[in-house]
């Protein structure tokens, strides 16, 4: 019980950061970018903003227990939901299919270190230094 | 309107099944130190969710795609928690650290490429 408890926020988060992504999408791209002359800059932002926010988050939600499916919820669910791999990879394979394998390379690069960087950051943001 | 009901639908069959095999996996394959540091689990569903947006991009369209692609891959995946791992791993193993930077998007970008040929060749 206690567990399709915790699966239901898991869902209820995933389906609020998917939407949100997919209106970031549509917003800033007019639809997904996926294609090999589009530069994926909605899912670029989708994802540093999803590990600044983990990065804020987590280590709070570490130590506070109050409410257990705080995590579940706003981390798995919310912020799983919101940032995604899968258009990250395929973005970066049609690329790569393409013949632009240093737009994909730069891409990833791209990704990758500004995620770290956000995490980071969102943990000095949070008061917590990173251990 | 139909598209935002095809990645509600999506993304609530996805983020729990994400959860689910992660933990899954990650009781089995992880632990403190060594290789077990390794993201496993979310290795595991970031590989399945890339390689299933292979076929999908290549053979689906319209709300059917934005269902599996935007919907159940965006929300069966996930970066952030990527990024909080790897993180985290810093502390813990270089090695295991550089591993997981180098390992995750390289195969994630691989088993998406594959299944996504792989699917255009047999879907012509």
């Amino acid at each position: 019980m206690e567990q399709m408890r915790t699966l239901g926020y898991i869902a209820v988060g995933g389906i609020i950061g998917s939407l949100g992504r997919y209106g970031l999408d549509l917003l800033v791209a007019g639809n997904l970018p996926l294609e090999p002359q589009d530069f994926p800059l909605s899912t670029l932002a989708v994802n540093l903003i999803g590990c600044l926010a983990i990065g804020i988050l987590a280590p709070v939600l570490l130590v506070r227990t109050a409410w257990p499916n705080a995590r579940p919820f706003l981390i798995t669910g919310i912020l799983g939901g919101f940032t995604t791999f899968s258009a990250l990879a395929a973005q970066s394979g049609v690329l790569l299919l393409d013949g632009q394998g240093w737009r994909a390379a730069a891409y990833l690069v791209a990704t990758l270190a500004g995620g770290l960087l956000a995490v980071r950051l969102g943990m000095r943001i949070s008061g917590r230094q990173p251990r | 309107m139909i598209a935002i009901l095809a990645v509600t639908l999506g993304a609530a069959i996805g983020a729990p099944m994400r959860y689910l095999v992660d933990r899954w996996v990650t009781a089995r394959a992880s632990g403190p130190s060594g290789l077990a540091a390794f993201p496993w689990g979310l290795l595991t569903v970031n590989v399945i969710g890339s390689a299933i947006a292979g076929p999908v991009l290549a053979l689906t369209t319209g709300d059917l795609r934005t269902f599996l692609l935007i919907g159940f891959c965006g929300a069966f995946t996930t970066f952030s928690g990527f990024g909080w791992e790897v993180n985290r791993i810093w502390s813990l193993s270089r090695p295991v650290f550089w591993s997981a930077l180098i390992v995750m998007p390289v195969a994630c970008t691989g088993a998406f490429s594959i299944a996504y040929n792989m699917a255009n060749w047999i879907g012509r």
